[in-house]
C-alpha cells in the first residue's frame, strides 16, 4: 500500500490525505482545510465520515459539507456490496426527483484513500436509529405531527417513479419477466451463503425450495431500492432530505420495497409502518402518487425473501468473523442471530 | 464437555459483562466487551444443552427416516396408477439416517422439491420432515435467545 493509503487506514492520517485528494480534486488554489470530521456508526458495511471542507479558488472562498464512504473489504455484503455502482447510481439519481445526496467523486483505488471511497455531498438531517427507545420515540413524535408519514411514503413513490430506463439505470440489470426478478434475487442470497462458508439448515433448503416455487411474476418494473425504512432515510425539518443506503437497489417488482415497508420486522411496539407511517396513509398515498396497486399477496412472498435475505446476511457476518477477515465481535454474535432468522422463516412458512 | 464447563463460562460471561465491560471507557471496546459477554452466554447454554439436544436430534432423525421409508414403500406399492418414488430422494432418506443428522434433511428436502411438492406422497412427506424441523429450531432457540 502507499504511504498515503497506509496512513488513510489511521483516522487522525484520513484528514490530511483527504485534504491533498481534495486540492486535486478540487483544482484548489492551495491547499484544502478539513475540519469537524466525525466517524459515525450506520450500517455494517462501509466506514462513513462526516467532515467540513474549505478552500480558494478562482471564484473566491469555498466550503462545502462532506461525506466520505469507504469500503474496508470485509464488509456485510461482500462483492453485493459495491461502492463503484452506487457512485453510479447517486450520479443517475441527481436528475430525478428522489432525494439523494450530489455524488461528487469516487476513488477505486485503495492506495489513494486507503480503500474504495466515495466522496458526496452531506445533507442536512438527521437519522434516528428505529432500533432505539429514542429512536422509536422520535418516530413517534413525528407520526404525530404528520408531516414526515407522508414525506416518507412520497419518496418512496418518487422511488418507484423513476423512468429507470431514461436515467440510464438499466446497467444495474433488467429482469426478462414472468417470475425471473424473485429468481434472481434467490440466486443472489444463495451466492451470499454460499460465500459465507456457513453450512446452512434444512430450513433453509425449504424456504429456498419454497420461494422458487411460488416466484410470483412481476407485473410491473420499477427502481427499488431494497431496504427502504426508517434508518435508512435522512430526515430534515419531518420531511426526507435524502434517502440512503444504496446497497442493494435493483431494477425489479416495487412490492418488494412496499413489502419491507409493510413487515412486522421493521417496526417494534407500534402499528406503524417503518414506525412512522399509519397504514391506511401508506396504502391511500402511495397508490395515488404511483398509480401502482400494492398487491398483498405478492408482499407476503416478498416477506419470506426477506427472512431469506435476513439469514444470509447473518450467515455471511457469522462468516466474516469465523474465517478472521473480522475481529468485530458483533458480526460473531451474529451465528446465533441465524438461528431466530430460520426460526422466523419456518414460522412464516406454516409451522 | 461437563457442567462445570457450562458454570465455568457463565460465570465468564458475568465477570465481563458486570465488572470489565463498564470500566472500558472507550465506546467500540466497551461495546465489543459486552458482545463478548453475550457470546460466552451462548457458548454456555450450547454446553449445557448439548448431550440433550444431540439426542433428541438422533431420535427425531431415525423417527423421521423411520416415518419416510414406510410411506415411500406404501406409495410403490400402490405405484400402478402414480409415480414410483424417486430414487434420489430414498438415497437421500437413507444418507440422513446414517448420518444421524438433522443437517443432513436439507437434501431430502431438495429432492421433494424436485419431485414436487404438490405430489400427495412429496407434500406429507415434507410435513413430516417439518415437524422435525420445528423441534430442532425451537431445541436452537433455547440457546439463541
Amino acid at each position: 500500500m502507499s504511504a498515503a493509503g497506509a496512513a488513510a487506514r489511521d483516522d487522525a492520517g484520513l484528514a490530511g490525505v483527504l485534504s491533498d485528494y481534495l486540492a486535486e480534486q478540487l483544482d484548489a488554489a492551495g491547499p484544502v482545510a478539513i475540519s469537524g470530521m466525525e466517524r459515525i456508526a450506520v450500517g455494517w458495511s462501509h466506514e462513513t465520515w462526516l467532515f467540513d471542507a474549505a478552500w480558494s479558488d478562482d471564484v473566491g472562498e469555498q466550503r462545502q459539507a462532506l461525506c466520505l464512504r469507504r469500503d474496508p473489504g470485509n464488509a456485510l455484503l461482500r462483492h453485493e456490496s459495491d461502492l463503484g455502482e452506487q457512485f453510479q447510481v447517486l450520479k443517475c439519481l441527481e436528475a430525478t426527483n428522489v432525494p439523494t445526496p450530489r455524488a461528487f467523486w469516487y476513488e477505486p483505488d485503495p492506495a489513494v484513500l486507503g480503500a474504495p471511497a466515495i466522496v458526496m455531498e452531506r445533507m442536512p438531517g438527521e437519522c434516528p436509529s428505529p432500533w432505539r427507545s429514542a429512536g422509536r420515540d422520535y418516530y413517534a413524535a413525528a407520526a404525530e405531527r404528520g408531516v414526515l408519514p407522508a414525506s416518507f411514503t412520497d419518496a418512496l413513490a418518487a422511488v418507484h417513479n423513476v423512468d429507470w430506463r431514461g436515467a440510464g439505470l438499466d446497467f444495474l440489470g433488467v429482469p426478462s419477466g414472468g417470475s425471473d426478478f424473485a429468481l434472481r434475487e434467490i440466486a443472489k442470497w444463495e451466492a451470499l451463503i454460499d460465500e459465507s462458508g456457513h453450512p446452512g439448515h434444512p430450513i433453509l433448503a425449504d424456504l429456498i425450495g419454497w420461494l422458487r416455487h411460488h416466484a410470483p411474476a412481476t407485473e410491473q418494473l420499477t427502481l427499488v431500492h431494497g431496504a427502504y425504512r426508517t434508518g435508512n432515510v435522512l430526515i430534515h425539518q419531518d420531511r426526507v432530505s435524502a434517502v440512503l443506503d444504496w446497497e442493494l437497489q435493483v431494477i425489479g417488482d416495487p412490492m418488494y420495497d412496499v413489502a419491507y415497508v409493510l413487515t412486522e420486522l421493521n417496526r417494534e411496539r407500534t402499528e406503524l409502518l417503518s414506525n412512522v407511517v399509519p397504514r391506511d396513509l401508506f396504502f391511500e398515498r402511495y397508490q395515488q402518487a404511483t398509480g401502482i396497486d400494492i398487491d398483498e399477496e405478492r408482499c407476503a412472498y416478498y416477506q419470506l425473501l426477506y427472512a431469506m435475505r435476513s439469514a444470509a446476511f447473518w450467515m455471511s457476518a457469522a462468516g466474516l468473523y469465523a474465517d478472521g477477515s473480522s475481529s468485530d465481535l458483533r458480526l460473531a454474535r451474529t451465528h446465533w442471530s441465524v438461528t431466530v432468522a430460520l426460526e422466523r422463516a419456518a414460522t412464516e412458512l406454516g409451522y | 464437555m461437563t457442567a462445570e464447563d457450562h458454570e465455568m463460562l457463565s460465570r465468564l460471561a458475568g465477570t465481563v459483562r458486570n465488572q470489565i465491560a463498564p470500566e472500558v471507557d472507550d465506546e467500540y471496546a466497551r461495546t465489543q466487551a459486552f458482545m463478548a459477554s453475550v457470546i460466552l452466554q451462548r457458548l454456555a447454554k450450547q454446553v449445557q444443552f448439548a448431550d440433550e439436544h444431540r439426542a433428541a436430534e438422533s431420535a427425531d432423525v431415525t423417527a423421521l427416516a423411520d416415518q419416510l421409508d414406510a410411506a415411500f414403500a406404501q406409495a410403490d406399492a400402490a405405484a400402478e396408477t402414480e409415480a414410483a418414488v424417486p430414487a434420489d430422494l430414498r438415497d437421500a432418506v437413507t444418507r440422513m439416517r446414517q448420518r444421524s443428522s438433522i443437517a443432513a434433511a436439507s437434501e431430502v428436502i431438495t429432492a421433494l422439491y424436485g419431485w414436487g411438492p404438490s405430489h400427495p406422497v412429496a407434500s406429507a412427506a415434507l410435513a413430516a420432515v417439518r415437524g422435525v424441523l420445528r423441534r430442532d429450531i425451537d431445541r436452537r432457540m433455547e440457546i439463541a435467545q
